[in-house]
């Protein structure tokens, strides 16, 4: 049964090794280590969704996978489970294949169990965006926002696959499968949505909770 | 190795700016703007705010020029420094200056370093200096009398004058009973040398680091720099900083100088290529 669910942005700035004498998101850093801890607190089980990097050049692990694991710390209860890496343009069939096998996590004979999820909102939001400015960014993450403060999970699972790929939102894919393994949204309540975009890139921090 | 200033313990990977504060009428670069106290106050204010770790107090000229009796440097600088040590009580506080009798006054009134620039021409120096638990700044000038300019000059191998010179001040120093983290050195660029000679201990400035002593250059504006480039005074601060640059990526600790800003940049920059300071703040292609 999902206890607990964490969406943390996929940003590197999140990893220690990148961060100068200044931070630049102290904000969103201090929201999605409260949004993990809340989420994880009680668990018996921690399950990761995230998505390859778009562009690997290099050997490591997805980042999304390093900022999951930095941000649940090296405590060995906090230690996943099970991290699902899906790619980066998931299809909608690949989407169920993994929804299928984290199926039974809403189930209430099975272990308690908090979902950590990489994902975030648009990356063109503004001609200084890594993606430079897309008309439809911001309403792709405005939508993106209602639904998750509104826990609608079908908007989640509807997600537009193309114009996601389009407006450079990284997360689509982990909230989708997110959302098919939640099952029933009325057993969740939203519990905080924090934003900032103020580096082009539509960030999200949220975190529902059992009703 | 560790060093110390006053109240403070620096690392071997340490780029410290110690700006210089005259006061004189005369000197080269600034030729009398903060001899008035206002203006050296005001000086060292924004200096501090630029990012100086230090200030380096001068009552006499370096260059040949008025003479200045050991009553009129004390007038000039003992008040001084005790006004600062009251104004800015973390500062640390270097002063400029030969004399040993002037060296015991100023560390009374509160510095924490002597910058004896004449390369140790007054023996008594290093034992005022242990006296106070202060720190010593020592020079080579190449036996060069005091305030006098280098006429026709020559070297087997300056960078080794510059070695032995200092390790025997070194050695008096100890001697005297000095706190061996409170030794600095210091090659003296166009002390008792030509253009070439500062140049050559510029390049060869990580020989000096290797004696494992901090390491201080004083390098602002000065004629090997402006013989360098054919630049005047006043147009000598890209060179400046260009040596600056070389000298922090080879080693050197302490960089006395008119431009605190700029200079901080330079050694910062060097400090963050250098892998010994992260960079500011990151966020390119990093969100």
């Amino acid at each position: 049964m999902i206890t607990g669910v964490a969406i943390v942005p996929g940003a590197l700035l999140l990893l220690p090794d990148y961060v100068g004498r200044v931070d630049p998101i102290p904000a969103l850093r201090e929201a999605a280590q409260r949004c993990v801890d809340d989420a994880v607190a009680g668990a018996e089980r921690i399950v990761v969704i995230t998505s390859a990097d778009a562009d690997p050049r290099h050997s490591r692990r997805a980042a999304g996978e390093r900022i999951a694991l930095h941000l649940l710390g090296a405590h060995p209860e906090r230690r996943p489970a099970k991290v699902a890496v899906l790619p980066h343009h998931a299809t909608d069939g690949m989407v169920a294949e993994i929804s299928a096998v984290l199926g039974s996590a809403d189930d209430p004979r099975s272990p308690r169990t908090a979902l950590v999820v990489v994902a975030d909102g648009s990356a063109r939001r503004t001609e200084k965006a890594p993606g430079h400015l897309h008309p439809r960014a911001i309403d792709f993450d405005d939508a993106l926002v209602t639904a998750l403060r509104a826990v609608d999970l079908p908007a989640l699972r509807a997600l537009d696959a193309s114009l996601a790929d389009e407006v450079m939102a990284a997360g689509r894919a982990p909230l989708q499968v997110m959302a098919a393994a939640m099952g029933d949204h009325t057993a969740y309540t939203c519990a905080e949505v924090i934003t900032d975009d103020s580096l082009g890139v539509f960030h999200v921090a949220a975190r529902f909770a059992r009703r | 190795m560790r060093f110390r200033l006053g109240d403070k313990a620096y690392a071997a990977d340490a780029r410290l700016v110690m700006a210089i504060v005259n006061r004189t009428t005369d000197s080269f670069y600034d030729k009398g703007a903060t001899w008035q106290d206002d203006a050296a106050y005001a000086r060292v204010a924004q200096v501090v705010t630029e990012g100086a770790d230090l200030v380096d107090i001068g009552g006499i000229k370096a260059a040949p020029g008025e003479e200045v009796p050991v009553e009129e440097e004390l007038r000039r600088v003992v008040p001084f420094v005790e006004g600062l040590r009251a104004s800015f009580p973390d500062l640390t506080i270097s002063v400029d200056t030969y004399r040993a009798s002037v060296a015991d006054a100023v560390l009374t009134a509160g510095a924490d370093v002597i910058n004896d620039a004449w390369g140790g021409a007054d023996p008594e120096m290093p034992d005022v200096v242990a006296q106070h638990k202060a720190a010593l700044v020592m020079t080579h000038t190449g036996s060069q009398v005091v305030r006098t300019r280098p006429h026709r000059v020559e070297y087997d191998d300056v960078v080794r004058s510059v070695i032995a010179s200092l390790e025997w001040q070194v050695e008096r120093a100890l001697a005297a009973g000095v706190d061996r983290e409170r030794l600095v050195i210091d090659p003296a660029h166009d002390f008792g040398k030509n253009t070439w000679h500062s140049l050559e201990c510029t390049r060869r400035l990580d020989e000096l680091v290797a004696l494992g002593w901090p390491v201080l250059v004083s390098l602002s504006n000065k004629d090997f720099v402006g013989e360098s480039l054919g630049r005047e005074v006043g147009e000598r601060l890209s060179g400046t900083l260009a040596a600056t640059a070389v000298s922090a990526w080879k080693g050197a600790h302490i960089y006395r100088v008119h431009e605190v800003r700029e200079t901080r940049d330079v050694l910062d920059m060097v400090s963050v290529i250098a892998g010994d300071l992260p960079p500011l703040r990151t966020t390119r292609g990093l969100a």
